[in-house]
């Protein structure tokens, strides 16, 4: 038997405009990651369609028209990135181009494409993003575009609420999902390589140069980079939290470079076993950088190791990670020689160096070359020569910075202390390089994590000294020793601090130590927020094969099989099923309506009667007939009948009203009379 | 009314519903890809969306009852109109269905997009194909829909048991037959042309055509009245299946049809005399009806 045709469901304008919502908020999603322009066009588009949906006569626009806006939006994408594999000319061309079939969207089909373009972008958005407020949002996108589809299958049902109906079909998929996300295997690394914009994908962080004035820009930001576990017996005290990170050993008298070094120089770099066990959690930064406490000895598998003990990711960490590290704590890392290469390199100088730099180093040098001494004898001029650290140095020369800081401004902050410290040991013929990373870091009271922040970024040095090896020497603490106390916190008082006496120093250092209400309170929040995006981070956007392996055997279920899991999964399919026909009351499928009762009982009453109840008549074909046949029992009967029509076919209705009809129909006294 | 004998609920994935299969898939893919925590939640949410969209839909539909099924008089060619009459048992929305029945010579068009009223029935008017004359039976009646995302098609098939009957489709350019007199009586002065004599008022009964009342009176605010004109209304018509000799079957049956309309519609008495059965004289609605099921059924004992 063949099926009937096809019924095609009409669009209607209000499920439309559900769907202009959803696309709205779909693009609405990317307008920080994609060139202003895309969605701007998009949001043109969408507007101009609503236009002429307002004006109900306003045809759309002619074929020839979309057409030559979805070339022309493709041929500004093409010059606007010169290409269109990878992600950012995808996106963009992805939203111009739906934005554009819009334009069309008169049937049921365009609007089923819509919805699905919509479905796209809101996956699109998680390729730029995947923090917590990132996923809130797709999950309201997602709801959005169910919505329309709601609106537009509910037909004219004055009832229904199409956003209460995706809120619970979502709730009602969140089992099942969670069940897949925990149990769906996670397989290592990519299948193709991401193309595109990578690089530049505008996470900030250490480059991998310095000048003396770069990190000015991040200390401003609280922005937390690392989040340290380690045992709070091993944890060093705030002092001795250095955070190596790169060293740099070449400089042109303006940019410190980390220079070329091949893996092959020896002795440059110690392990061992024992040392403070480090589990690190770092935040991209878009170079491949790793941190860990002043000086790693053992570093994690995958991880290359540099001379001057530092380690570098095998790629550019552009995604949070995770890495276990051992480090020794102390002020000096042992090494019994200095590869003669490197030791040029820890003297280089740049061309040009500012003869007034010479003249001062000439009388330190005439005491002794010791390098403990001369370290020393800098350190005191930093103490005594009117140095200040302030994070707003000024400007300084621009083709000599440190030669102007030193001698003339004598104001900055580490990287200009570092820079200006490594120069003047070079002069002094003492091998010299610095070191850039993070120090301090505070302890997050929720989760005993320790946590350290854009403005914990510190550069600091250390000199060679023969036979025992590389000795950290931080100059900017000798102008503010209070930084190594108290890291990051106190980079907005210290401006203040340098410019005072020793009393005024320390009570401004207790006003920014003691904090309002309002300051406790944020404070609060903060750490709050930082455990809430740790733990989102480590169990849901670094859930790989790993965490996978960790949260099935922590659950117990780990060694299951394949054919467990999908069990599993088809159990919570189940539940998700049931959950469904809960959230929605739909009802069990043998329940039967009261009205329905009520009336087969009449029909049969009636029937038994001796009147025939034919399948096309309606109650008042019977009730007419039942008038004549019975008129003793007619105004009974009339009765019923018509509160059986309130009920079944009126606007009000009323629960209990059914039960006494069912009641009144039993009691109806039909004269029974078998028919012939 | 009809007697159910089985009703069965399917729930098949649309078109629109493979080409979602294909984007979950797809961001499945993205998201194994790129090892993308966010796109494996967005898809997995999408799969879990899918599954309570088929609750949904399928706990919709079977929560719908056919109450009642009316099938209106028909005649061949012109397809059979059916009055249906659903109810939706669930306390939630009421969202759009699509319905259809079928006879035995398959499904009519759905009918839709029809949304149940709030205190759950509504009718629906579909239609099934009837190409003949004869007693037929309906088969099956079924209800979709598409809620809540369109990937989902929902149907609920009933089976049902109704007979009813294809009048022949009236046809034919035959003159009408020589009416005969019901009283042969010719003193008293009426004459087989004369219809136009007035002869007096009765009252008016059940069945009876609207035309000859005497509409004056009732807008008076007597009861209805019927004007007796002699002759008129005594004159009686046999519609004789041997008057159409050497036309075939269904084109007698045709124009035997065409005739017994007219004579309703005219409010003459009229007899039908068929092979193997013969209708006494009579009018009304009854009578027309039981002279278009002895047509519609014509044949049917051999």
């Amino acid at each position: 038997m063949s099926r009937p045709q096809r019924a095609v469901m009409p669009l209607s304008s209000r499920a439309l405009d559900r769907m202009k919502l959803a696309f709205l908020l779909a693009v609405a999603g990317q307008v920080p990651h994609l060139p202003i322009w895309t969605t701007i066009m998009a949001f043109l588009l969408l507007a101009w369609r609503h236009y002429l949906d307002r004006r109900r006569r306003r045809p759309l626009p002619p074929p020839g028209v979309r057409l030559a806006l979805a070339l022309g939006a493709c041929v500004v994408v093409y010059l606007q990135f010169g290409f269109f594999m990878g992600r950012d000319p995808g996106v963009s061309a992805l939203v111009v181009l739906a934005a554009v079939k819009l334009l069309e969207v008169r049937q049921s089909r365009d609007f089923h494409l819509m919805g699905y373009l919509c479905y796209f972008l809101t996956a699109a958005l998680f390729l730029f993003t995947q923090e917590l407020p990132a996923l809130l949002f797709g999950v309201v996108q997602l709801l959005a575009v169910n919505a329309a589809f709601l609106q537009l299958y509910a037909g004219r049902s004055g009832s229904l609420r199409p956003l209460r109906g995706a809120s619970g079909m979502l709730l009602a998929s969140v089992p099942v999902a969670v069940v897949l996300f925990i149990l769906f295997p996670r397989y290592p690394g990519p299948l193709w390589g991401l193309g595109g914009a990578a690089g530049e994908s505008g996470v900030s962080g250490f480059s991998d140069t310095l000048q003396p004035g770069s990190v000015a820009r991040m200390v401003e930001s609280q922005r937390a980079v690392m989040r340290m576990k380690v045992a709070e017996a091993e944890l060093p005290p705030p002092r001795q939290r250095y955070f190596r990170g790169l060293v740099l050993w070449l400089t042109d008298g303006r940019t410190w470079y980390p220079g070329r070094i091949g893996e092959n120089i020896a002795g440059s770099t110690r392990r061992g076993r024992d040392g403070v066990k480090q589990e690190i959690m770092l935040e991209p930064h878009g170079q491949r950088w790793l941190f860990a406490l002043d000086y790693p000895v053992r570093v994690p598998p995958g991880s290359l190791v540099s001379p001057g003990n530092v380690f570098r990711y095998h790629r550019r960490v552009e995604r949070p990670i995770r890495y276990r590290v051992d480090s020794r704590i102390g002020g000096i890392i042992p090494e019994p020689d200095l590869h003669p290469y490197l030791r040029r390199m820890a003297l280089q100088l740049p061309r040009e160096v500012n003869p007034g730099l010479r003249t001062l180093v000439e009388p330190w040098l005439r005491e002794g070359t010791d390098a403990r001494a001369l370290a020393e004898r800098v350190l005191e001029f930093f103490r005594s020569a009117g140095f200040t650290y302030s994070l707003q140095p000024g400007n300084l020369d621009p083709r000599d910075p440190v030669g102007d800081f030193l001698l003339n401004t004598r104001r900055g902050f580490c990287g200009h202390y570092a820079a200006g410290f490594a120069l003047l040991m070079r002069l002094g013929e003492v091998p010299c390089r610095i070191v850039a990373g993070y120090q301090g870091g505070e302890t997050n009271p929720v989760d005993g994590q320790l946590v350290v922040r854009d403005a914990d970024a510190h550069a600091w040095t250390e000199i060679w000294l023969d036979g025992r090896g590389w000795l950290r020497v931080d100059p900017t603490a000798a102008v503010v020793p209070e930084r190594l106390e108290y890291g990051g916190r106190l980079n907005a008082s210290l401006d203040e601090m340098a410019a005072g006496t020793a009393e005024d120093r320390s009570s401004v250092l207790r006003r920014a130590m003691t904090e309002g209400g309002l300051a406790r309170a944020w404070r609060w929040i903060r750490d709050y927020w930082d455990v809430a995006r740790n733990y989102w981070q480590t169990w849901v956007v670094r859930y790989d094969r790993y965490q996978q392996r960790s949260l099935l055997s922590r659950l117990g279920v780990r060694g299951i099989q394949r054919a467990g899991k999908l069990a599993l999964v088809m159990l919570f399919v189940v539940f998700t099923w049931r959950l469904t026909r809960w959230l929605f009351r739909l009802p069990a499928q043998r329940r039967r309506d009261p009205l329905e009762k009520s009336w087969r009982l009449l029909e049969a009453r009636l029937s038994r009667g001796g009147m025939n109840v034919e399948s096309w008549q309606g109650p008042l074909d019977i009730s007419r007939q039942a008038r004549r046949r019975f008129p003793n029992q007619a105004d009974a009967i009339d009765q019923v009948i018509q509160t059986y029509i309130r009920l079944r076919y009126g606007v009000s209705f009323a629960a209990g009203v059914e039960k006494s009809l069912l009641r009144r129909v039993r009691k109806l006294r039909i004269p029974r009379r078998w028919k012939a | 009314m009809a007697r159910k004998r089985g009703a069965v609920t399917r729930v098949r994935l649309t078109p629109a519903g493979g080409a979602y299969m294909l984007i979950v898939f797809a961001i499945l893919v993205a998201a194994m890809n790129y090892s993308n925590s966010m796109a494996f939640i967005l898809c997995f949410l999408m799969l879990g969306t899918l599954i309570s969209s088929a609750a949904m839909g399928r706990g919709y539909v079977a929560g719908v009852r056919l109450r009642h099924v009316r099938i209106h008089p028909a005649f061949a060619g012109r397809g059979v109109k059916l009055t249906l009459e659903l109810i939706a048992l669930n306390e939630g929305g009421r969202p759009a269905l699509f319905a259809s029945a079928a006879g035995v010579d398959g499904w009519g068009d759905a009918f839709g997009p029809i949304n149940l009223h709030h205190s759950g029935a509504m009718v629906a008017d579909v239609g099934i194909p009837a190409p003949g004359r004869g007693s037929f039976r309906l088969v099956a009646v079924q209800w979709e829909t598409r809620y809540p995302l369109g990937v989902f098609r929902c149907r609920r098939e009933v089976q049902v048991q109704a007979p009813y009957l294809v009048y022949p489709n009236p046809e034919g350019q035959r003159p009408w037959p020589q009416p005969e007199s019901r009283w042969y009586d010719w003193t008293e002065g009426s004459h087989m042309s004369g219809g136009d004599d007035f002869n007096g008022l009765r009252p008016w009964r059940v069945g009876e055509s609207w035309r000859h009342i005497d509409w004056k009176s009732v807008a008076r605010g007597r009861s209805p009245n019927i004007k007796e004109f002699s002759g008129g209304g005594q004159v009686r018509t046999w519609f004789d299946w041997n008057h159409l000799a050497g036309m075939p079957v269904e084109s007698r049956l045709s124009q035997l049809t065409r005739w017994v309309l007219d004579a309703a519609h005219l409010g003459v008495e009229y007899g039908l005399r068929l092979p193997e059965k013969s209708i006494e004289a009579g009018s009304g609605t009854r009578h027309t009806r039981t002279c278009l099921e002895a047509l519609a059924r014509y044949g049917e004992d051999q």
